[in-house]
């Protein structure tokens, strides 16, 4: 379903991805993982048109996103969900999907917000709350809300655990398996904890200094015990 | 007689600039209240000077009493006494001078007070409102300078002669060359260090315990007494002060597109740029009769096409046409030493390793 | 009928708060404070003129088309110019000083306008006032009732677009969060022209309407810049409708202030009524710099009832 291949990404002069690897297809959890700064939140930026592509290309189901800007490739099939700042704070609950929902007519747009209800029905109880004064857990599920506004068959997530309670964490866990197991969605995860992402995958890319260093079953990679012990922080299983 | 007029006008106008240059490039302030400090140096000089010279001269005050209202015939009065004491004269210019840089440097301070701490664009609309006080004050307390009407002011040069203008002129250049070295020197030395380190990054100068405020401040001072310096030129070369001469489009505008287009940061380039727009600017005046075909004041196909030149060089060529250089933190053959040696030492050592 | 001081109060405040709107509004939206704004408000005065010295008729018919005008200049402005400069990441000041060269250029051509008028018409193009055009109703002249409608009509407006249309919601989610914005599907630069084009077309019919009340020419607008700006930031550009407080708040204390200081010091006073925004503005900036709006008012409640030193928020 999307094919990065030989990626060469970055920001104006400042060149942050050498020649990326990534697939992900239907029902698929893949995770990308790696200490800070490696450029995991680039690679989501580049896929989506936020940052400059040197080399290399982008393809979801056929078409090529090299140069469409960001509002176009929201359109095709394929949501992102950024780590900071992605739900809009002035606007209420409502409004914030009613943005998500933003190139459908009346009635998808009711029938988006039904499902988006029927899977996180707590949001349905503060749907006229400005969307900053949600706690974090509730925001992001608001978020996560946003991303399947016009059921995308991609879903890419930026850190969605970062900052919230072990408890909430579980619950998203719960959910973004949901997606993949009940609605077939692909997904692509960037996450910090690696090994919450790793239990889920069923595909994982190590990602250092820009490059990918592992790519492969999740399983595989945790028998690497020097990568996974210096770059990730968890102890190796049995060497 | 033309290219004395526009040496002189340069040579205002590269003082002014040099002042914005400073204030802009060097320490990345936005002063769009540059006539502020232009018009307090005017008026100082449409103020001090008759009233300095009539108490001088013993001139009679019972013409009325009334400075302002008489002006004209005081003004000539003194003229007379001081084509034969250029010493009185050569004085009052300079003391005039020396006060007009003081009040032009302490309107910088006190327009910049409650803004300093806000941040770049903001400081520059704050000062771009700010600037028009001394004019509408000037407009309307007539004993400042005459109100609308304006004043004239004593010319100090009376005593030069037929010649007066091409020597008046070599002091005006003599005095933007002072202020160009001036600025040359401050511009190598370790406070346009600080400067710099201010305008490109705040919060790492303020963390290295440069108070940024504080620099402004200091900045934004010492730059209106150089722009106070250059209003009290004008005034003095003109003969003549007057609200409705300085507005913000000659003197905080005008000086603005010259020394973007010239080169923010650069002494050079904003000569270079001063030189091309009072070239052009001269040359359209003095031709100007032979646009007299067209239904309108020629002056203002002069500003669209300044308007246009400005807006070309941003999107095309936002640094100027001459860049700024890197500070010289000691002088290039020391540098280019220093280096070798180094580069030197280190494959020496790598040969030993081996 | 009213007092005639609080009658100019009002319509001066009325009309400040519409045009600086514009002034604050694309502020808010894409970051630049737009000099040349108050040549839109000038363009307003010029196609009302030109309106009624080629047709007659009322001055008021020829809004829309002021407003149409100011809106596509303003259009183009931030087509051509801020938004090349944006791609390439120019400083917020030289974008001023973009707006700043606009500014001078749709000056020269005003004024080459008029020159044109004036040479060729013999129209009082550098110089006219309209109020001899203008009605009466209940007393008050027609430009007051139409400042007045101006403003409330136009802040309802867009109350309505920003709260219950999608456009509207979706222009306050661009100033909100531009890069979630943009991914959620809309097009921010299509939202940025619509601030655009409403702040030009509003700041055009406050121009159309000023010289009915004041001197039209061809420096009207700049003339004004000065006192919309105090009148943006002491009302604060982050509420939307901080403008309008800032707008009365500088044209009341302007008018009604400096009147009643005359009535102290003498009618010498008056003609300084222009100073008095900016120090309306020094006073903001020292105490309370993100404009009137922001100001925490139940803190200060507070802190007086209870007392004790309170430091000054930077």
């Amino acid at each position: 379903m999307l094919s990065v291949t030989n990626l060469n990404s970055g920001y104006g002069k400042f060149h942050v991805l050498f020649d990326i690897n990534i697939e992900c297809g239907k029902s698929e959890i893949v995770s990308v993982i790696g200490p800070n700064g490696s450029g995991k939140t680039t690679l989501l930026n580049t896929i989506f048109g936020l940052a400059d592509i040197f080399s290399g290309s982008i393809i979801f189901e056929g078409k090529k996103l090299n140069n469409m800007p960001p509002h176009e490739i929201s359109k095709i099939g394929i949501a992102y969900l950024p780590q900071a700042n992605n739900v809009f704070a002035d606007l209420s609950v409502r409004e914030n999907l009613l943005m998500a929902g933003y190139p459908l007519n009346s009635q998808e747009l009711k029938s988006a917000m039904d499902d988006v209800f029927s899977i996180f029905p707590t949001l349905k109880s503060f749907l006229h709350r400005k969307a900053g004064t949600l706690s974090g857990g509730e925001r992001q599920m608001l978020a996560i809300a946003m991303t399947l506004m016009r059921k995308p068959r991609l879903i890419m997530l930026d850190e969605p655990l970062s900052g919230l309670a072990p408890v909430i964490c579980q619950k998203i866990i719960e959910k973004i398996v949901e997606l993949r197991d009940k609605l077939g969605v692909g997904i692509v995860l960037v996450e910090q904890n690696a090994k919450k992402a790793l239990d889920i995958s069923d595909k994982t890319y190590l990602i250092v200094s820009g490059k990918n260093i592992f790519s492969g079953k999740p399983d595989e990679l945790l028998r690497y015990g020097e990568l996974v012990e210096l770059y990730l922080g968890l102890k190796a299983e049995g060497k | 007689m033309f290219i004395i007029d526009l040496i002189a006008l340069f040579a205002i106008y590269l003082i002014l600039n040099l002042s914005l240059n400073l204030q802009l490039g060097y320490a990345g302030i936005p002063n769009f209240g540059l006539v502020l400090a232009v018009t307090g140096g005017a008026f100082t000089v449409g103020w001090l000077p008759i009233r300095l010279c009539t108490w001088i001269f013993n001139i009679d005050s019972q013409l009325g009493g009334n400075i302002v209202k008489n002006n004209a015939i005081i003004v000539s009065q003194i003229n007379r006494h001081i084509q034969s004491q250029p010493l009185i004269g050569l004085g009052v210019f300079i003391l005039t001078l020396i006060v007009a840089m003081g009040v032009g440097g302490f309107l910088g301070f006190i327009s910049s007070y409650p803004a300093i701490r806000l941040r770049a664009d903001y400081l520059a609309i704050t000062l771009l409102a700010l600037g028009e006080v001394l004019s509408i004050i000037g407009r309307n307390y007539e004993p400042l300078v005459g109100g609308v009407i304006g004043i004239a002011v004593p010319d100090v040069w009376g005593w030069l002669g037929r010649d007066r203008f091409t020597l008046i002129t070599v002091v005006l250049l003599a005095a933007a060359i002072g202020t160009f070295l001036f600025l040359e020197v401050l511009a190598r030395s370790p406070l346009c260090r600080t400067f710099r380190a201010m305008r490109d990054n705040e919060v790492a100068a303020s963390s290295m315990g440069k108070d940024v405020a504080r620099i402004r401040l200091e900045v934004l001072v010492l730059g209106s007494m150089i722009s106070g310096l250059a209003g009290a030129l004008y005034a003095f070369y003109t003969c003549y002060v007057g609200p409705a001469v300085y507005g913000r489009l000659e003197w905080t505008f005008l000086p603005w597109l010259m020394v973007i287009f010239g080169g923010v940061g650069n002494n050079f380039g904003v000569a270079l740029g001063t030189l091309v727009f009072i070239t052009l600017r001269k040359l359209i005046v003095y031709y100007k009769y032979s646009f007299a075909f067209l239904p309108f004041d020629v002056v203002w196909l002069e500003y669209l096409l300044l308007g246009s030149m400005i807006l070309l060089i941003l999107i095309f060529r936002p640094s100027g046409i001459l860049k700024e250089k890197p500070s010289q933190t000691m002088p290039q053959a020391r540098l280019e030493k220093i280096v070798g040696e180094a580069s030197r030492k280190e494959s020496e050592r790598q040969m030993e390793s081996v | 009928m009213i007092d005639p001081t609080l009658m100019d109060s009002i319509t001066y405040s009325s009309l400040l708060a519409v045009m600086t709107f514009g002034l604050s509004f694309v502020r808010r939206t894409t970051g630049v404070w737009n000099i040349a704004h108050a040549s839109l408000v000038t363009i307003g005065a010029y196609v009302v003129f030109t309106c009624i010295s080629f047709w007659g008729g009322s001055p008021y018919v020829c809004l829309p088309l002021a407003f149409i005008l100011s809106a596509i200049i303003a259009v183009v402005e931030y087509i051509s110019i801020i938004e090349p400069l944006r791609k390439r990441k120019a400083s917020t000041t030289m974008m001023l000083v973009s707006t700043l060269a606009f500014d001078l250029m749709m000056l020269s051509v005003i004024n080459i306008y008029a020159d044109y008028l004036q040479d060729t018409f013999n129209f009082p193009s550098k110089n006219f006032l309209l109020r001899k055009l203008d009605f009466e109703f209940l007393g008050e002249p027609g430009i007051f009732w139409a400042s007045v409608s101006l403003l409330i009509g136009f802040l309802m407006v867009l109350y309505a677009i920003l709260n219950y249309t999608k456009i509207g919601v979706a222009l306050k989610a661009c100033v909100c969060n531009p890069m979630l914005a943009s991914i959620s599907g809309i097009n921010v630069k299509y939202s940025n022209i619509l601030s655009w084009l409403i702040s030009g077309g509003l700041g055009g019919v406050a121009g159309g309407l000023l010289p009915l009340w004041v001197q039209g020419k061809p420096v009207l607008g700049d003339s004004l810049l000065a006192i919309m700006f105090c009148a943006s930031i002491v009302g604060g550009v982050e509420e939307i409708y901080g403008t309008v407080l800032g707008g009365f708040l500088v044209g009341f204390t302007q008018i009604l202030g400096t009147s009643a200081l005359s009535l102290f010091l003498g009618p010498a006073v008056i003609p300084y009524k222009t100073i008095v925004p900016m120090i309306i503005l020094i006073l903001t900036l020292l105490f309370a710099p993100n404009g009137i709006a922001k100001v925490n008012w139940k803190k200060i409640l507070t802190i007086a009832k209870f007392g004790g030193a309170s430091k000054r928020k930077a």
